[in-house]
């Protein structure tokens, strides 16, 4: 075994201890390595002391067994983004790393731990020389073996070594390794306390001398939820009142469904797997038709399937919830990789001018948000609504602060009073845009609604006088919510009087915000404008931001500028003064990455 | 064992035909074979005695599609090929409602045709009713999936090449628990169909032929009546759970040598009746609160 302390070759040795309350580590293996294990078991920890914390992770395309690789955020303060570089790195093997190398960008002086099993002299590992990384060989397989008897608990290990060696919350670490393994008998719990100890020991009798340059320091707090985007959302639909989910399963959206099929059953509800995605949403149509709060979920390839749908949902005004987990596309795309590509079909799809909503969830805690408002949405205006999450929002785990679950309120779509006295008009041009819903079960309500164009009772009509009144009659529907929601359906974070203003929806606000809060600190004012509510756009909040700035870049994950093209339908917008970055590329923005369209944008004279 | 339109409410008596159907004047063919299936359809709502406010009639596109506006319930004209699913989705989150789901022959076997396997595993408790007339109507006689081979339409003016779909050996394989047959030219005994189906636990699939006079000609309503051989009359014992001859008789397409009535019976557990039993396993998870639910999002 090479010998530890002589493995930093580079001059990073030198570089004195540094303390922070910010941390990003890499891990990254194969399949049996437990690399996302590990990754979760740190999170677990830091939101169980109160600190924030985000996972990420990534798989090769294997089904199983592929590598995989995780990055851990964790932070004193809020942890909007998933940090952009890494400032430790464990690697179980150095090949499986370089299948993620693009994906796992390393910070200076980064301290690279990797197993000695792997056999490559640290001096030949793919890591460039010139961030001057401090290099560590342990033998977590060795070790591993020695303590347990299995080389298995190495994920367990490595939680050990890096607990003391950087300071972390060692006491949270050992508290969420005995609660992953709580219930699979004290044997294994045992084995897994003495994997954590034996990292810990390695650090303090042999590493003592290697010089580590960071320190995390923290203040323990109340603890914090952990939950991944699709969990939450798929929980907001749970406290809207869903009570059928119907879906057809598709990476990256597929736990929404698995977790609502845990959830929906003991609520009364059901969660049905259907043959397709057109018939996913189709048995949603047909619940909402009989009073049923419903959903489904899916991803580009199935948003494309469910269009036609879309349209009936909302020529016969059936309030219907589909969420889009969007991954890279066009067609099958990269299952697995985020991007914010489906703007366009969402606003879109569907042949006809077909009114629909469409919004989209920040970060992991407004998910739930939205989840409830989609409900809210969908019932109050009986329209369908598409929420467009991704697949970098959906996945990742993340601390949220605890919320009130209870005090969010839950709108019901207006249903049919009457006794019958009356023919039932379910589409009466005299009582608003939205009028009341007969249920079948309800007496005197009878009728029958369609694809057709159809007059107040919902009869077939060919009139086209009839359908200019109903097509603005529905279109109506989303200038109200325009109106009347708009407002409340917008954000904006960072300078209270910015100068510059970055414009951006869904998951990319996160680094958006993280920008904008280091921009500020460097005295720059920089606000940071999300709408939540897309379609349609709050033009009025959106018009009032973009006056209050000098200059604002759009950005947003997809190589059109979807959301960018679609706004300008609606507001003129000054060129000298506004800017476009659109990317595709299947990972998200990093941090510097807006740091420099903004800085750019702030040198535009 | 479950049982058939558990949960949906009744009336103390009889209601009358009269008071299923509505003022709505069809936008079918006169002659056409439709209006005997529509005739069938509320002669048999009235007799099982489920008031107008429980019935959801759901259609296809075609001309079986506009079928919901002429029932007095509630109803819904769909989406081409896509009644099953929206049937299914209403009756599994509605139980109390009596659902009735009807389409033709293209909407069923041609663009729906992927949802009717499925719809026959889940084996909800409802009525799927195929207007089987062996031609696309409402797009004006064009070739269908049970179009005989050899047949001149507005797309094969040289005759169709291609083999016919056989519903009925389609939904006995597909593992449909309830098969029949119909001709709307005899209502009393399509009626009967209907409320056969209505009464069977499950998802129950009835093969109607509706003659089509506009684009198959004049004489099938007579010589279908002439021919027509009607299962448990006439000497006729055939048991619909006897799967070899209801396949025999399931195997007929010729509509000049059919057996008319239950073809195939079997009693299974309906989706409904299983999704009680996953409800109570999944019980034991927890309450029906959010803040059991909440519990597993604690580090």
């Amino acid at each position: 075994m090479p010998d530890p302390t002589t493995a930093t070759p580079y001059a990073g040795a030198e570089t004195p201890r540094r303390t922070t309350d910010d941390i990003v580590i890499g891990i990254v293996g194969s399949g049996g390595d437990g690399v996302i294990s590990s990754g979760e078991l740190l999170v677990s920890a830091a939101a169980a002391e109160g600190l924030y914390a985000t996972i990420l992770k990534s798989f090769g395309p294997q089904i199983r067994g592929g590598e995989s690789s995780c990055r851990v955020r964790i932070s004193q303060d809020e942890a909007l983004s998933y940090g952009d570089l890494l400032d430790v790195l464990v690697a179980f093997n150095w090949t499986d790393f370089k299948r993620f190398s693009e994906e796992l960008a390393l910070a200076p002086g980064v301290v690279v731990i990797y197993d000695t099993k792997d056999g490559t002299l640290p001096g030949e590992i793919p890591v460039n020389p010139a961030l001057e990384p401090i290099v560590i060989q342990v033998p977590f397989h060795e070790l591993a073996t020695e303590a347990t008897g299995s080389s298995l608990s190495k994920n367990i290990l490595v939680l050990g070594v890096l607990g003391e060696l950087f300071d972390l919350p060692t006491e949270g670490i050992a508290g969420a390794v005995d609660r992953k393994f709580r219930r699979k008998g004290e044997e294994v719990r045992a084995a897994n306390r003495k994997a954590l100890d034996a990292g810990r020991a390695y650090v303090l009798g042999e590493l003592v001398d290697v010089p580590v340059p960071l320190s995390f320091t923290y203040e323990t707090g109340e603890p914090k939820l952990l939950m991944t985007g699709n969990e939450a959302l798929a929980f907001g639909a749970l406290k809207a009142g869903c009570r059928l989910y119907a879906g057809y399963p598709i990476t990256p959206s597929s736990d929404v469904m698995e977790w609502l099929a845990n959830e929906l059953p003991r609520f009364g509800g059901t969660m049905i797997q259907t043959e397709d995605e057109i018939a996913a949403v189709g048995m949603c149509v047909g619940a909402s038709f009989g009073g049923i709060k419903a959903m489904t979920s899916t991803a580009g390839p199935g948003l494309s399937l469910m269009t036609e749908f879309l349209g009936l949902a909302s020529m016969a005004e059936i309030p219907v919830v589909i969420a889009d987990i969007q991954r890279v596309g066009p067609s099958t795309g990269i299952p697995t990789k985020t991007e914010q590509c489906d703007f366009s079909h969402a606003v879109h799809a569907g042949p006809g001018d077909t009114p629909r909503v469409v919004i989209a969830p920040y970060d992991v805690a407004d998910c739930f948000h939205i989840g409830v408002e989609a409900f809210n949405i969908a019932e109050e205006y009986q329209t369908p609504v598409l929420v467009l999450s991704d697949q970098y929002l959906g996945q990742r785990k993340e601390s949220v602060v605890p919320f009130d679950i209870h005090g969010w309120p839950v709108v019901n779509r207006r249903t049919y009073g009457g006794n019958g006295d009356e023919p039932y008009r379910r589409y009466r041009m005299d009582d608003g845009e939205v009028p009341p819903m007969a249920i079948p079960g309800q007496a005197g309500g009878e009728h029958t609604i369609s694809g057709l164009e159809h007059g107040e009772t919902g009869d077939p009509t060919s009139s086209g006088l009839v359908h200019a009144r109903m097509t603005e009659r529905r279109h109506a529907k989303l200038d109200r919510l325009a109106r009347e929601r708009g407002p409340d359906l917008v954000r904006t974070f960072g300078a209270e009087s910015p100068e510059l203003g970055i414009v951006c929806w869904g998951s990319t606000s996160a680094q958006a915000r993280e920008a904008a809060r280091r921009l500020n600190r460097e005295g720059l004012a920089v606000g940071v404008f999300v709408p939540q509510l897309l379609c349609p756009l709050p033009v009025e909040p959106l018009a009032a931001f973009l006056e209050t700035v000098e200059r604002a870049v759009w950005i947003e994950l997809n190589h059109q500028g979807q959301f960018y093209h679609w706004a300008r339908g609606w507001l003129d917008l000054d060129a000298a003064r506004s800017g476009l970055y659109a990317r595709s590329g299947g990972t998200p923005f990093s941090v510097q990455e807006i740091v420099d369209q903004v800085l750019a944008l702030a040198d535009r004279a | 064992m479950a049982t058939a339109l558990a949960g949906v409410p009744r009336t103390e008596t009889p209601l009358s035909a009269k008071e299923f159907k509505t003022d709505l004047k069809p936008i079918w063919c006169p002659g056409c074979g439709d209006f005997g299936v529509l005739a069938a359809l509320t002669k048999a709502l009235s007799e099982i005695q489920v008031p107008p406010e429980n019935v959801a009639v759901l259609t296809g596109i075609g001309c079986a599609g506009r079928l919901p506006g002429y029932v007095n319930g509630y109803g819904f004209n769909a989406l081409h090929g896509r009644v099953l699913p929206i049937a299914t989705g209403l009756k599994i989150t509605r139980p109390d409602l009596l659902v009735f789901a009807a389409g033709g022959d293209g909407d069923g076997l041609a663009i729906g045709a992927g949802h009717f396997p499925h719809a026959a595993r889940r084996n909800p408790d409802l009525t799927y009713l195929m207007f089987d007339n062996q031609v696309y109507g409402l797009t004006k006689g064009q070739v269908s999936p049970t179009t005989p081979v050899g047949d001149v339409t507005t797309t094969t003016r040289f005759g169709s090449i291609e083999a016919p779909m056989n519903p009925t050996t389609l939904a006995m394989a597909y593992g449909v628990s309830f098969v029949a047959r119909a001709f709307s030219g005899n209502v009393p005994h399509h009626a009967e169909m209907i409320l056969e189906a209505f009464r069977h636990p499950g998802f129950a699939f009835i093969q109607s032929i509706p003659p089509c006079v506009t684009f198959r000609g004049n004489e099938q309503f007579k010589t279908i009546r002439e021919k027509a051989r009607w299962l448990g009359e006439d000497g006729d014992d055939h048991d619909p759970s006897d799967w070899g001859r209801a396949w025999e008789i399931a195997s007929q397409t010729d509509i000049y040598d059919m057996s008319f009535g239950v073809i195939w019976r079997q009693e299974r557990p309906t989706y409904e009746e299983r999704l009680g039993f996953l409800r109570e396993k999944a019980a034991k998870r927890g309450p029906a609160e959010l803040d059991s639910v909440l519990e597993q999002f604690m580090p």
